[in-house]
C-alpha cells in the first residue's frame, strides 16, 4: 500500500508542470458553476492522478482544475473535440478513457470481436455435429412399430400436453 | 489489561488452524486413497476444528480492536481508539491481513459445514480433500506470510484509523461480506468438479450435490456486486455506480462465468452433454476469483512497478497458477471420461439458447478480462502506459448484453429438444410486437438512439415472455380445476421453485436493464453555487439553500449544508450533503445526500469545502432517471435466488404419483 501511495505522490508531480500549462491565465478565479456539458467531456477523461477514475467522477485537486478549464473553454466556444485534443495533446492517449482506435490499442478492440466470432463459431460447428448425432441416435435405433403405437396412444390419453 | 498478550493468543491459533487444517489435508488424501474411514473421519474432525481455531482467531483480533489493543501490529496499523464500536468491528476486514483472516474464516466455516452435513457419496473424501488443499492455502496465508498479529514493540498510544472511505458508510459492514460469501460459496462446486474428475464420476452428480452450494454462492455474488454499487453511489461523490474499475472488474468475472454454469449445468442433466465444458467453467470460475484476489492484493492493477509490493500476492499469483495448471490438467488427463457424444435435436430447443447464452457471457467475461489486464500487459512489454476506461467497456458489452436479454426474453419458453414452429412463432409474435410497441411509445416520447431503444424494446420482449410463461402454465391449470387464476398461480409458484425462483431473477435482471439504461443515458450533472436563502433552477427542480452546519463528533467534522428540494412548489425534501473530515487522516470524504424517487433521484454533493459561517455553497447536482430501479432488480434477483432455494416437496409429489401413473397406463 504504502509504495502505491509514493506512486500517486510520483504522479501528481509529474503531471504539475502539465496541469501549469493547463491552467488558462485569462480564467482568473476558477469557475464555480459548470453546465452539464462540462461533466459529459470530463466523463470522457482520465483524472492524472487517481486510479482509473474520470475526471467528472474524481474529487481529486487536479480533476477539479481541469473541469474547470473545460468550463473555461466551452465559454470560450470551443467544441468537444477540440477540448479532447487540447488534453490530449498536454497528456498524451493515456488521458482518454476510450483508447484510440489505432497503433497497439487496435489490439484491445478487435479481439473480443474475434473472439466472439470464434465462440460462435465454435458453437455453430458443435451444433451441427452434434445435430447429426441425434439423427444417427435416431437412426441407428428407430423406434418400433409397436413403441409408435404406445406413443400415439398415450399422447391421445393425456390429451394437449402442458409446457415442458 | 496486557498481562495476557492478545498477539501471541491469536498467532498461536492461526498456527493451531494451520497445523489442523494441514493434517486434515494429509488424512482427507491418505484416507481418500486408502478408503480408510478412520482417516476420513479424523480429517473431517480436523476440518471442524480448523474452524474453531480460525473463529478464536478472528474472536481474539475482534477482542484486541474492540480494547484498543496497538500492541497487536493489524490494530497498531489500521484502527484508532476514539472510532465507534461499528468501525472498529468492522476494521477486521478494513487491511489486507485482516480480510485474509475473515476469508480464511468464512471458508472453514463452509468446510466445517459440508464436512458435518455433506452426504456420505463417492465424491465426498476427495471433495473434502480438495477443500483441505484450497483451505490449507488461506489458512497458510495469514498464518505465515501476512501475519497480522505481529506483537508490537514499543506499543503505539494510538492508530491511524482505516481508510477513511471505509468507515463512512455502514455498507462496509454488508458489502466485503457478501462478496468473501460468493467467493468461499463457489468453492465448494468447484471441489466436487474435481472430486469428480479425480474419481472418473464426470456425470451430473457433482453437480446435483452441489447444486444448493452454487446457487447459494451466486447468489451472495450478485448481492455483493450489487450493493457494492449501491454503496459507491452513496460515497463515492459522483452519481454514479460502476466505472469499471479494475477492482470491480474482478470480481464481476467470476459472475459472468458463474452465470453462465448455472445456466449450462442444467443442460447436462437434462441431456447428459457438455460435461468437459461445466467441468471447464467451474474451474474457469474459480480460478477467476483466485486471479482476481491476486490482482486486486498485490497493487499490481494500480501500477506494474508496485508488483511485489508484499509477498501476498506473489502467494495468490503461484496459487492461482498452480490450481489452473493441475485442475486442466486433470481434465485433460481425464479427457476419454470427460468428452461425451452430445446429440442435439435441434439449435432451436432451451438447451440451444442456453449454448448461446454461454458465448455471450464468456465473450463479455473475455472483453472486461482483456481491458482489465491490456494496459498491464501493455506496460509490462513495451513500457508504455495505455488507458482502457469505461467507454471501451461499454461498447465492447453492450451488444453482448442485448444477446443476453434477447435470449433470456426467448430461452425459458422454449422446451427441450425442439420447439414446436406453431407455438414458437406465436409466441415470437407477441414478443416482438410487444417490444416494437415499447420501442415506438419511446421514440414517441422522444427517446434517440439504437441502443436505448433497443434497450426499452428488449424490456418489454422480456415482460411479453413473462406474460406468454405465465399463462402457459396456468391458463390450462385453471381450464381443469375449479380454482381461481390466483390460487393457480400461487400453486404453480409453490409446486416449482426454481422455476419461478429463476423468473424472478429474470424479471429483477429487467429491472434493473431498466435502471441501467436511465441512469446512464438521461442523467444530467452541474455544478452550481447557491446563496444562502437563495433559491437555485434546475431542470424541474427547485433548490432553495437553508444554512450551512458545521458538525463534530468525537472522531470526525463534518461540515456541509442543508438544502430543500421542490417540484413545482412542492417540497420534495430535505439534504444534507457535507465533507466528513476524520482525525488522524489526510483524506477528505465527500458525503453527498440523495433524495430517492421513483422515476429519478436527486443527488447532492459538496462541490468545495463549507467553512463555518459561510454564506453560499457549491453543489454537485445530479438528476439521475430510474436508478434506484437498479438496486430494486438487485433485490428482486437476491429474492428469486433465494426463493429458489427453499426447499420444494416436488420429489416427494413426483415420487408418490409414479405409481398411479403407471397404473393407469
Amino acid at each position: 500500500m504504502r509504495s502505491a501511495y509514493v506512486l500517486l505522490a510520483a504522479l501528481v508531480l509529474a503531471a504539475l508542470p502539465a496541469q501549469a500549462q493547463v491552467a488558462n491565465p485569462g480564467a482568473a478565479a476558477p469557475p464555480e458553476r459548470l453546465e452539464s456539458r462540462v461533466f459529459e467531456i470530463a466523463q470522457q477523461l482520465r483524472c492524472p492522478t487517481c486510479v482509473s477514475e474520470s475526471v467528472a467522477d474524481s474529487s481529486a485537486g487536479i480533476s477539479i482544475e481541469m473541469r474547470n478549464q473545460i468550463q473555461a473553454q466551452l465559454e470560450e466556444g470551443r467544441s468537444e473535440a477540440e477540448i479532447l485534443a487540447f488534453f490530449q495533446e498536454r497528456y498524451g492517449d493515456w488521458v482518454l478513457l476510450e483508447p484510440p482506435r489505432r497503433g497497439i490499442h487496435l489490439i484491445v478492440w478487435w479481439l473480443p470481436g474475434i473472439a466472439l466470432a470464434a465462440g460462435a463459431l465454435g458453437l455453430a460447428t458443435l451444433m451441427v455435429r452434434w445435430t447429426r448425432n441425434a439423427r444417427r441416435l435416431a437412426e441407428e435405433a428407430p423406434l418400433s412399430d409397436e413403441e409408435r403405437a404406445r406413443v400415439r396412444a398415450e399422447l391421445a390419453d393425456s390429451g394437449p400436453g402442458g409446457p415442458a | 489489561m496486557n498481562e495476557l498478550s492478545l498477539g501471541p493468543i491469536g498467532s498461536a491459533s492461526l498456527l493451531l488452524a494451520l497445523a489442523f487444517s494441514v493434517w486434515s489435508l494429509i488424512a482427507a488424501w491418505v484416507g481418500a486413497v486408502r478408503r480408510d474411514a478412520g482417516l476420513l473421519t479424523s480429517s473431517r474432525l480436523a476440518g471442524v476444528a480448523t474452524f474453531l481455531a480460525m473463529s478464536v482467531a478472528v474472536a481474539v483480533m475482534e477482542i484486541a480492536l474492540l480494547t484498543d489493543d496497538f500492541s497487536v501490529s493489524y490494530v497498531a496499523e489500521t484502527s484508532r481508539a476514539a472510532n465507534p464500536v461499528w468501525v472498529k468491528m468492522v476494521t477486521l476486514w478494513a487491511a489486507l491481513e485482516g480480510s485474509l483472516i475473515l476469508w480464511g474464516w468464512l471458508l472453514s466455516g463452509y468446510w466445517a459445514l459440508l464436512a458435518l452435513r455433506a452426504p456420505n457419496t463417492p465424491l465426498r473424501p476427495w471433495a473434502l480433500a480438495v477443500m483441505a488443499s484450497v483451505q490449507t492455502f488461506f489458512v497458510l496465508v495469514p498464518a505465515v506470510i501476512a501475519p497480522p498479529f505481529e506483537v508490537m514493540n514499543p506499543v503505539p498510544a494510538d492508530g491511524p484509523g482505516p481508510n477513511p472511505l471505509l468507515q463512512n458508510h455502514w455498507m462496509m459492514a454488508v458489502h466485503p461480506f457478501l462478496m468473501y460469501l460468493g467467493f468461499v460459496g463457489l468453492t465448494v462446486p468447484f471441489a466436487y468438479a474435481m472430486a469428480a474428475l479425480i474419481t472418473r464420476r464426470p456425470g451430473s452428480e457433482w453437480m446435483l450435490q452441489t447444486r444448493r452450494w452454487t446457487l447459494i454462492g451466486w447468489g451472495f455474488l450478485t448481492a455483493a456486486i450489487v450493493t457494492g454499487g449501491w454503496w459507491s453511489y452513496e460515497v463515492l461523490g459522483w452519481g454514479g455506480y460502476w466505472a469499471w474499475d479494475p477492482v470491480e472488474n474482478v470480481s464481476f468475472i467470476p459472475w459472468l462465468t458463474a452465470t453462465a454454469f448455472i445456466h449450462s449445468v442444467q443442460v447436462q442433466q437434462r441431456r447428459h452433454m457438455l460435461k468437459a465444458w461445466n467441468l471447464a467453467l467451474i474451474i474457469l470460475t474459480f480460478s477467476m476469483t483466485l486471479l482476481g484476489t491476486f490482482l486486486t492484493r498485490s497493487g499490481v492493477v494500480s501500477s506494474v512497478h508496485a508488483f511485489g509490493d508484499g509477498p501476498v500476492g506473489p502467494a495468490f499469483l503461484a496459487f492461482f497458477v498452480v490450481v489452473t495448471v493441475i485442475s486442466l490438467g486433470l481434465m485433460a488427463w481425464r479427457w476419454d471420461q470427460v468428452r461425451d457424444r452430445a446429440d442435439l435435436d435441434h439449435p432451436v430447443s432451451r438447451e440451444g439458447t442456453f449454448l448461446a447464452g454461454n458465448v455471450l457471457f464468456l465473450a463479455i467475461a473475455f472483453a472486461v478480462l482483456l481491458g482489465t489486464l491490456f494496459p498491464l500487459i501493455v506496460e509490462a512489454f513495451t513500457g508504455d502506459k495505455v488507458t482502457v476506461g469505461a467507454p471501451f467497456f461499454d461498447a465492447a458489452t453492450l451488444p453482448l448484453w442485448m444477446g443476453v436479454l434477447g435470449l433470456m426474453g426467448i430461452g425459458p419458453l422454449l422446451p427441450w429438444r425442439r420447439a414446436r414452429w406453431q407455438t414458437l412463432r406465436s409466441n415470437l409474435t407477441w414478443m416482438t410486437g410487444v417490444g416494437v410497441a415499447f420501442a415506438v411509445v419511446a421514440a414517441a416520447l422522444g427517446m434517440r438512439g439504437t441502443y436505448p431503444l433497443l434497450t426499452v424494446g428488449l424490456i418489454g420482449w422480456n415482460l411479453a415472455s413473462f406474460a406468454l410463461l405465465l399463462t402457459a402454465a396456468v391458463v390450462p391449470r385453471v381450464r381443469v380445476g375449479t380454482r381461481s387464476v390466483v390460487q393457480v398461480i400461487g400453486d404453480y409458484a409453490f409446486e416449482n421453485r426454481r422455476r419461478f425462483g429463476s423468473m424472478i431473477v429474470h424479471l429483477g435482471v429487467v429491472v434493473m436493464a431498466a435502471g441501467i439504461l436511465g441512469s446512464s443515458g438521461y442523467r444530467v450533472d452541474e455544478q452550481v453555487r447557491i446563496e444562502m436563502g437563495e433559491t437555485h433552477a434546475f431542470r424541474d427542480l427547485e433548490f432553495t439553500a437553508l444554512n450551512t452546519f458545521v458538525e463534530q463528533t468525537e472522531y470526525r467534522i463534518g461540515a456541509g449544508a442543508t438544502v430543500r428540494v421542490e417540484r413545482d412548489g412542492e417540497v420534495l425534501g430535505t439534504l444534507r450533503p457535507k465533507i466528513n473530515s476524520f482525525f488522524g487522516q489526510s483524506m477528505d470524504v465527500p458525503t453527498p445526500d440523495v433524495l430517492y424517487l421513483p422515476l429519478y433521484d436527486v443527488y447532492l454533493n459538496v462541490g468545495a469545502g463549507v467553512r463555518e459561517g459561510q454564506d453560499f455553497v457549491i453543489l454537485r447536482v445530479v438528476r439521475s432517471p430510474l436508478i434506484s430501479w437498479i438496486w430494486v432488480g438487485g433485490v428482486v434477483m437476491a429474492l428469486g435466488t433465494a426463493y429458489a432455494l427453499t426447499p420444494s416437496r416436488r420429489r416427494e409429489r413426483e415420487t408418490l404419483s409414479a405409481p398411479e401413473g403407471s397404473q393407469t397406463a
